[in-house]
């Protein structure tokens, strides 16, 4: 019965080990760079700044080695919902978006009306997500968890001078990457627990759904008392190695910046700066 | 379980927000994260849950966290451009935990008096609502719902007009006039903290569906009024689903009273 | 004499000191630890020896008393740190030791706590998984290891701390017998090499190895002495709800016919040098005098499941598959016990999930009455009525509140109701000794965890099945909860003619219980008969990495020794019978 096996089927970090720049760059300036471009996509509605950032992010695509079909991973089945979003927010303009100034109104019938800013809305929101998407799946793709959590706490950890715990939020991030696979391993047990006592786990119909909610608990719950009972004995355990938070710790794994590294941390600045700054006609 | 110096965030906040933080991105990866419910988004989410529960027994720092861990799993894994939107999946998430901390500890030691008191002031306020609704003849009553102020669709005058106002606040009304009975019901019973923990449930999904949808019309995604729709059929299966597991969780770990007293249910 | 490294005086510890449910685990314990002794604490659950191990290295602190470690107190805090990397503690649940997602860097996180220096760090973590023997994994991911090689890491991490003592608190409780060993194997290892050991166990054969022994009972010190004197005192052990190793029973019920006979014998060797001190060695090997006839491999009746050449192969068609059965052969009768043996990862689990249908045969006839589990239309949940399942640990499928409706759950999802309901769920808990009217309104989590773990199997029982399947019926149980367990299980034979199918590593219980047994190893089953037949086999069982009975070891031994003995004597009670007609002849 297939529907047990979750557990085997998790892959928490789908990191694809290649030796490209990417890939060899120091995670803090590659979490850094990822931050600068994710906030360059975010903030830019034009058609220019997405269009140079589609190449933008495609060359890091190559630069990476990594395979397109990888890269563009979860773009297929989310084709029908960018479609059909894109669909809504043509016909039904939202002022919010872009200031709501210079719009031609171009079809309108009863409450559907479409214009210049309703079709610039749904492009710029389907080239945002594919952007996001591959950036996001660059990123996991070519950096391992250690990679990401260590860089992420070495990157906030001048903040610690402020009593900013950044190397507490990374531990808690790593202790939940650590156990995602051993809870899902745990949850199939309680399937299966629970199926030979004669649970049932699928409810058809509608307004079933409270019935749903209440089939679920033979599994939801037991999944939570675990977990936090697992607490109780990892924090015991955590004490006893003496942790005492970030201060003062020296780290196993250290990384060493590159004047590539700086290279291209100096591009992404100025990168960033351009996209936000620079007025596109479009 | 004194150290020589803190951490600045104690070891018990690291562990429970990972651990709890685990589950919610289990939840995400399995189908056990969303319950089919007659909805256009056609699947409730109890993926925010953990941030909850989190929230209410170890303190907003832990749900706050939870809730961040959440946010960026919501956005790595989404497949629809709106959550792959950091500001919609990951800031408005940093509360879903926060809220229900303090509702939680708002209303858990709420004694007797304060909580009759608390239910009389709702019913008041309903029968204010209900007796100037009732009172109120709007003279030129229009519902707008944007668009071409010539359509006849979106653009209710009179009789429809007036008849949607009067549906709108009956309902209103009546939810008012529940939540003051079910109170009421809670604190007779004096079962405050069973009280407490639906009641920071029901906070907490509020928080997050509101949020998150209130994100989406700034960053412009979708209408205000679509938005609302989905608020309002979305959002009241998820209070629903939550106040279930929530409770049903918290009162095993805690053992504290649910349902109908002490003792076993079935038999 | 040099100074005890640990100093424990008069200690008490309360629970809840305030309220009225307050618990006093220690009443004034008092007692000091050597430089480099083998301790083990030993005491039934809720004796309290749990507790005071967490007062070793200030994780509790004593309500009264004191606790010094070096010149340390544990109250004072500016030298908590130091305390704790000088006594490291493994727990008992691996998996929740372990905080980072590669081997290298958990092992790595104790000593970065402590600031120590890179250089230093990166030859720490290399020492510490070359004692363990782990170098292997120092790049794999902590989930893929198994319990034994998760502890091994625990270990691991609390030797990069450098602690003078190690306390290993019920360390080995969850694990299989190899990951016993190969946790008990660097215990000793370290020991040799100055470590102190301090090893909180009930499991009796580890007893066994300490220099000295302290028994807990009800918050006090109730023995104290090397394992022989407090093993010779089996009877006092017993009323402390605990028990001596099989062997050392075996000896002392020698010992009350023939004085001279050691009552002290600690494990199968020093039996084995017993007997011939006192018997003159035979030269010769004399013929094996085993059971007569043919091993019978299957049950003569009818059975009622019916396995044949069962394959499975887990995420098939993908880089991660993995093969767990590949020719099975498995029948079983109307009214047996079966057992199943086999080292971790023969595949054991994925047969007995064939039995109700939570896999489906790949290749290969599942037949379980007159269900054949290759039917697509096979209604399982009809099925699970009539073939029960316990998982191992089963306390983790406890989801109700109270202890009366989650035992009715199974019925309930079979359609019972009102007085039937009640009517079944009393009939269950009654035989798991948990009473229905007392227990059925207690919430569930205020039971101990052989309580839990009966709670559990009542929910099971309550479907009434005819077959019961359980997996590793006994694991984490201490000695009395043990036996109580398993004598409830033969209960059900014998009172309701239930068949039984038990996984298990523990060769006594099978031993005892069981009409026939199957060896799994590597996903093909490979011997199967009784047991007198299989353990007669010691020799092809401990090259799969299996074991026999303790007593069954000891006869084998006595025979390779030249000994006229039987070779297949499973129990103490038959080895007493034995030694009876062997000293008339």
């Amino acid at each position: 019965m297939e529907e047990f096996e979750i557990a085997r089927n998790i892959t928490i970090g789908q990191y694809l080990a290649l030796d490209s720049f990417v890939h060899k760059m120091d995670p803090r300036y590659k979490l850094f760079c990822f931050a600068l471009i994710v906030a360059a996509v975010t903030f830019s509605a034009s058609y220019a700044a997405n269009a140079i950032l589609i190449v933008v992010v495609f060359a890091f695509v190559a630069l990476s080695k990594i395979p397109i079909r990888y890269a563009l991973n979860g773009l297929k089945p989310a084709i029908p919902v960018v479609l059909f979003l894109a669909l809504l927010q043509i016909l039904f303009y939202t002022p919010g978006f872009a200031g709501g100034q210079n719009c031609t109104v171009f079809f309108r019938w009863g409450p559907i009306e479409s214009n210049t800013c309703s079709v610039q809305l749904a492009v710029v929101s389907a080239a945002r997500f594919v952007e996001l998407l591959v950036l996001t799946s660059l990123l996991t793709f070519s950096t391992t968890v250690t990679e990401l959590t260590l860089g992420t706490e070495q990157l906030l950890s001048p903040l610690s001078r402020f009593n900013f715990p950044a190397h507490e939020l990374a531990l808690t991030m790593t202790i939940a990457l650590r156990f995602v696979p051993t809870f899902a391993e745990e949850l199939e047990r309680i399937m299966k627990s629970q199926a030979s006592r004669g649970a049932d786990l699928g409810q058809q119909g509608r307004l079933r759904f409270i019935r749903q909610t209440r089939a679920l608990l033979p599994l939801v719950v037991p999944l939570f008392l675990s977990a936090l009972r697992r607490a109780e004995e990892l924090i015991l355990a955590m004490e006893a190695r003496c942790y005492v938070g970030g201060k003062g710790r020296t780290h196993y794994i250290e990384f060493q910046a590159k004047p590539s590294d700086w290279i291209a941390l100096a591009i992404a600045i100025v990168f960033l700066a351009g996209i936000l700054f620079i007025p596109f006609p479009l | 379980m004194k150290t020589t110096t803190q951490p600045t965030l104690s070891v018990r906040t690291i562990v429970i927000t990972g651990v709890l933080g685990a589950i919610a991105i289990l939840l995400g990866y399995t189908r056990l994260g969303f319950i089919p419910v007659p909805t256009p988004a056609g699947n409730a989410t109890i993926m925010h849950i953990p941030a909850i529960i989190g929230g209410i027994l170890e303190g907003w720092p832990v749900g706050a966290a939870i809730g961040a861990i959440f946010g960026i799993f919501s956005f790595v894994q989404s497949t629809t451009p709106i959550f792959k939107d950091p500001l919609v999946a990951i800031l408005p998430r940093l509360f879903i935990g926060i809220t229900p901390y303090f509702v939680y500890q708002g209303l858990r030691r709420v004694n007797r008096t304060a909580g009759f008191s608390i239910a009389a002031a709702i019913l008041i306020l309903v029968g204010i609502f209900t007796y100037n609704m009732l009172t109120f003849v709007p003279k030129d009553l229009v519902f707008d719902f944007g668009g071409d102020p010539a359509s006849p669709w979106i653009h209710l005058t009179g009789q429809t007009a007036l008849l949607v106002y009067q549906i709108l606040g009956a309902s209103l009304a009546l939810f008012g006039f529940g939540v003051a009975i079910a109170f009421a019901y809670f604190v007779q019973r004096n079962q405050m903290e069973l009280l407490a923990v639906g009641t920071a449930a029901i906070v907490g999904t509020l928080t997050n569906t509101v949020l998150v949808l209130s994100m989406i019309v700034i960053r412009g995604y979708l209408t205000a009024d679509v938005a609302l729709g989905i608020g309002i059929t979305q959002g009241i299966p998820e209070i629903i689903v939550a106040v279930i597991v929530t409770v049903a969780v918290v009162a095993a770990w805690k053992g504290i009273e649910s349902g109908a007293g002490r003792g076993a249910k079935k038999v | 004499m040099t100074e005890p490294i640990i100093r424990v005086e008069n200690i008490h510890h309360t629970y809840f000191p305030d309220s009225p449910k307050a618990i006093h685990a220690l009443r004034g314990v008092s007692f000091n630890v050597q430089r480099g002794e083998y301790l083990a604490i030993i005491g039934h659950n809720g004796s309290g020896k749990s507790t005071l191990a967490k007062h070793l290295n200030g994780l509790l602190l004593p309500t009264q008393g004191d606790v010094w470690v070096k010149s340390w107190n544990t109250k004072d805090a500016a030298h908590r740190l130091d305390i704790r990397s000088t006594v490291g503690m493994v727990f008992q649940t691996p998996d929740n030791q372990i905080v980072a997602t590669i081997v290298e860097e958990d092992v790595a996180f104790g000593p970065e706590n402590l600031g120590v220096p890179r250089a230093e760090l990166l030859q720490r973590v290399d020492w510490a998984l070359d004692i363990v023997e782990m170098q292997a994994y120092r790049h794999r991911a902590p989930h893929l290891l198994s319990g034994g090689q998760k502890q091994r890491i625990a270990i691991a991490g609390i030797l990069a701390m450098k602690p003078d003592v190690l306390v290993l608190d019920e360390s080995t409780a969850l694990l299989d017998p190899l990951g016993r060993d190969q946790v008990l194997r660097v215990a000793k290892k370290l020991h040799a090499e100055g470590t102190t050991i301090i090893a909180i166990t009930h499991f009796m054969r580890e007893a066994a190895l300490a220099d000295r022994v302290i028994v807990m009972e009800n918050g006090v010190v109730a023995m104290q002495g090397a394992p022989r004197e407090i093993f010779r005192q089996a009877d006092k052990l017993r009323e402390l709800q605990l028990d001596v190793p099989e062997i050392t029973q075996l000896a002392q019920r020698l010992h009350a016919r023939d004085a001279e006979f050691p009552d002290d014998v600690l494990n199968v060797e020093e039996f084995v040098d017993a007997v011939r001190a006192k018997s003159e060695a035979r030269s010769q090997k004399s013929e094996s005098k085993n059971a007569e006839g043919q091993p019978s491999n299957h049950p003569t009746t009818q059975p009622i499941i019916s396995i044949r050449n069962l394959e499975h192969t887990y995420l098939r068609k993908t880089p991660l598959e993995s093969v767990a059965l590949r020719s099975v052969d498995f029948q079983v009768g109307q009214g047996e016990v079966v057992g199943i043996i086999g080292h971790t990862g023969s595949g054991k689990s994925t047969l007995i999930q064939h039995l109700n249908a939570l896999l489906r045969p790949q290749r290969g006839n599942v037949r379980v009455f007159d269900f054949d589990l290759s039917d697509k239309k096979l209604d399982a949940r009809k099925l699970r009525q009539r073939v029960g399942l316990v998982f191992q640990f089963p306390e983790a499928q406890l989801f109700e509140q109270y202890v009366g409706d989650d035992v009715a759950f199974g019925p309930w999802q079979m359609g019972l109701r009102g007085e039937d309901l009640r009517a079944r769920v009393r009939e269950a808990m009654d035989a798991v000794g948990l009473p229905f009217d007392t227990f059925k309104d207690r919430a569930l989590y205020s039971l101990s965890g052989g309580e839990q773990r009966r709670s559990a199997l009542a929910g099971v029982l309550a479907i009434k099945p005819e077959i019961l399947v359980l997996d590793e019926p006994t694991a984490g149980l201490d000695p009395r909860g043990h036996k109580d367990i398993l004598t409830r299980l033969m209960m059900l034979r014998e009172k309701l003619g239930m068949t039984l199918v038990i996984v298990s590593h523990n060769m006594e219980d099978i031993a005892r219980m069981c009409d026939r047994v199957y060896v799994i190893a590597d996903g093909n089953s490979i011997l199967n008969g009784t047991p007198r037949e299989v353990f007669a086999q010691s020799q092809r069982l401990i090259e799969l990495g299996l074991g026999v009975p303790q007593v069954t070891a000891a006869f084998h031994a006595l025979r390779e020794r030249g000994f006229d003995v039987r070779e297949d004597v499973l129990t103490v009670e038959e080895a007493v019978g034995q030694w009876t007609v062997n000293s008339e002849q």
